[in-house]
């Protein structure tokens, strides 16, 4: 079976300090996109984290533009400080941007209802994704997104990066109790098992695929889920079908 | 792109290259849920990969090593052509220790050799508690699975260079290569002749195995996952992605903890 991928977890641009030095072009994503049979992808510009989220915003959007393959999701900050342009929801279609995140341990703000909460109410009316990194440090950690979904249960939230150790612990009730949350597959494929179980428990309409690359490989969870003890049907959906639902599902007027 | 990829990709597991993981655990554990850890099942998963032997301590021997220890040898005997253990070394408990060596002898269809775990034992690799434990080791010329860990006090760089320093008959097998720390990792082979690395939580990050094989080549590190915590094809597809060469993988997969073993003609 020649199953093809949409990867919601991916960045570009340079990344170096003390310990990690990486340099990756969207051209050279979109050539490995084409050998692995990817046929798109989400992705953001490290510089959205590391820089300033308006400066990394722009660099997004244009490199995004004219490549088809290419979906964005852009950083938010706290409005109040009207750092970041005013969100206009139909030029995001224009944009082709299908998500946002955020970075509050490294930006220094708080993410909750009192910073962020008509906005997190719109986009849980608009059934517009937020994507959480649980693993760098610099976004949020269980507590975060609990807190989040407890206020906003509907909120549309892909859950990526999960954790090192597996994380169902951490993450089953959430899917449990909040109808829109999706686990992004990378590190879920790393865990034995994990793919597995939580298709049994909740369905593989819970999962999307995800590679994390450029900190990770690409083949890593494509050889995972491919051969993973669930069927053709449900391996469709976590490869692309869940995230092409999920962004039908925006309401971008 | 490796040729092997296309291979694993299209079949999931291949006859002509099988793995050997030489770094796995068995049992549930405090802090972590794992889904797939009897040996029934694990049994049965490996299969997927085309994982041909593992090397286990099972978690109970490391954390409850009044018991631990048999839970490695049921395992074994049930299935004696799929698992091979490693004896779980406790120091905090000298005197099970003192038992569980006295009698290894007994167990040399079970045993390759020896499982420690400083970092979670909380007592560094030179304290007099391992003493015995590296004597015994290096006089039996056994294999020493030990967890390592860059900057930790209990299993770092500085503590693994006193075991160097001090034993070379035994092979000391790093596992997760000083994690973070690859430098001393690197120069640890370059160094010692009794000594390999290991692959567990080294593959879940692009660029580290590259730095290792263009450093050292790949006669001297081994695959492990700590399986059944994580999956074998998300490893061997990180290995395959690398970009390194098949003869590389080939023997990282098995070749290498083969010659090691000495199990398979």
């Amino acid at each position: 079976m020649n199953i093809e991928f949409f990867d919601v977890n991916v960045w570009f641009g340079n990344l170096k300090d003390d310990i990690k030095k990486i340099s990756v072009s969207l051209k050279r994503i979109s050539e490995k996109l084409d050998e692995l049979n990817i046929k798109k992808a989400i992705v953001y510009h490290i510089s959205q984290r590391d820089v300033h989220p308006e400066f990394g915003n722009e660099i997004l959007i244009k490199e995004i533009a004219d490549k088809e393959k290419f979906y964005g999701i852009i950083t938010l900050l706290p409005f109040q400080t009207d750092e970041i342009k005013k969100i206009d929801f139909k030029d995001l279609k224009n944009k082709k941007i299908v998500g946002f995140n955020f970075f509050p341990k490294k930006h220094n703000y708080i993410l909750d209802k009192i910073t962020f909460g008509d906005f997190l109410s719109e986009l849980e009316y608009k059934n517009f994704p937020v994507f959480f990194d649980l693993l760098s440090g610099f976004s949020v950690d269980y507590r975060d997104v609990y807190s989040i979904l407890n206020n906003f249960p509907k909120l549309t939230c892909i859950l990526c990066n999960l954790g090192i150790w597996n994380t169902n612990r951490f993450t089953w009730p959430l899917i449990e109790k909040c109808p829109n949350v999706y686990l992004e597959s990378s590190l879920l494929s790393l865990q034995e098992g994990g793919i597995e179980e939580t298709v049994k428990k909740y369905g593989a309409e819970r999962i999307v695929f995800g590679s994390g690359f450029p900190e990770r490989y690409f083949e890593a969870s494509i050889l995972q889920l491919v051969h993973a003890e669930i069927n053709e049907k449900d391996k469709e959906k976590i490869a692309h079908k869940n995230i092409e639902r999920i962004i039908k599902r925006i309401k971008y007027e | 792109m490796n040729k092997l990829w296309k291979e694993f990709l299209k079949k999931g597991k291949l006859e002509d290259c099988p793995v050997i993981d030489i770094h796995c655990h068995m049992g549930l554990f405090y802090g972590s849920h794992m889904p797939y850890t009897d040996p029934d099942t694990m049994a049965k998963r490996m299969e997927l990969a085309g994982v041909k032997l593992i090397v286990f301590c099972h978690n109970y021997a490391l954390l409850y090593p009044e018991e631990g220890n048999k839970y490695n040898i049921e395992a074994v005997r049930k299935y004696p052509e799929k698992f091979k253990a490693y004896c779980g070394i406790n120091p905090n408990y000298p005197e099970v220790v003192e038992k569980d060596l006295s009698t290894f002898d007994k167990f040399r269809d079970v045993y390759v050799g020896l499982k420690l775990l400083p970092d979670y034992h909380k007592i560094p690799l030179s304290d007099k508690k391992y003493k015995p434990v590296f004597e015994f080791a290096d006089k039996n010329k056994l294999i020493v699975l030990t967890h390592t860990w860059g900057r930790s006090i209990y299993d770092g760089a500085d503590e693994v260079e006193k075991i160097l320093k001090k034993y070379k008959n035994l092979i000391l097998i790093l596992g997760h290569s000083i994690h973070g720390d690859w430098e001393k990792a690197i120069e640890f082979v370059k160094k010692y002749e009794n000594v390999c690395l290991e692959l567990c939580a080294i593959l879940d990050e692009r660029g580290i195995i590259e730095k290792f094989v263009y450093e050292i080549g790949s006669d001297r590190i081994l695959f492990g996952t700590d399986f059944p915590w994580f999956n074998h094809h998300y490893y061997i597809g990180a290995l395959l992605g690398s970009g390194i060469s098949e003869e590389d993988c080939r023997k990282i997969l098995y070749l290498n903890a083969n010659k090691i073993l000495k199990i398979f003609e």
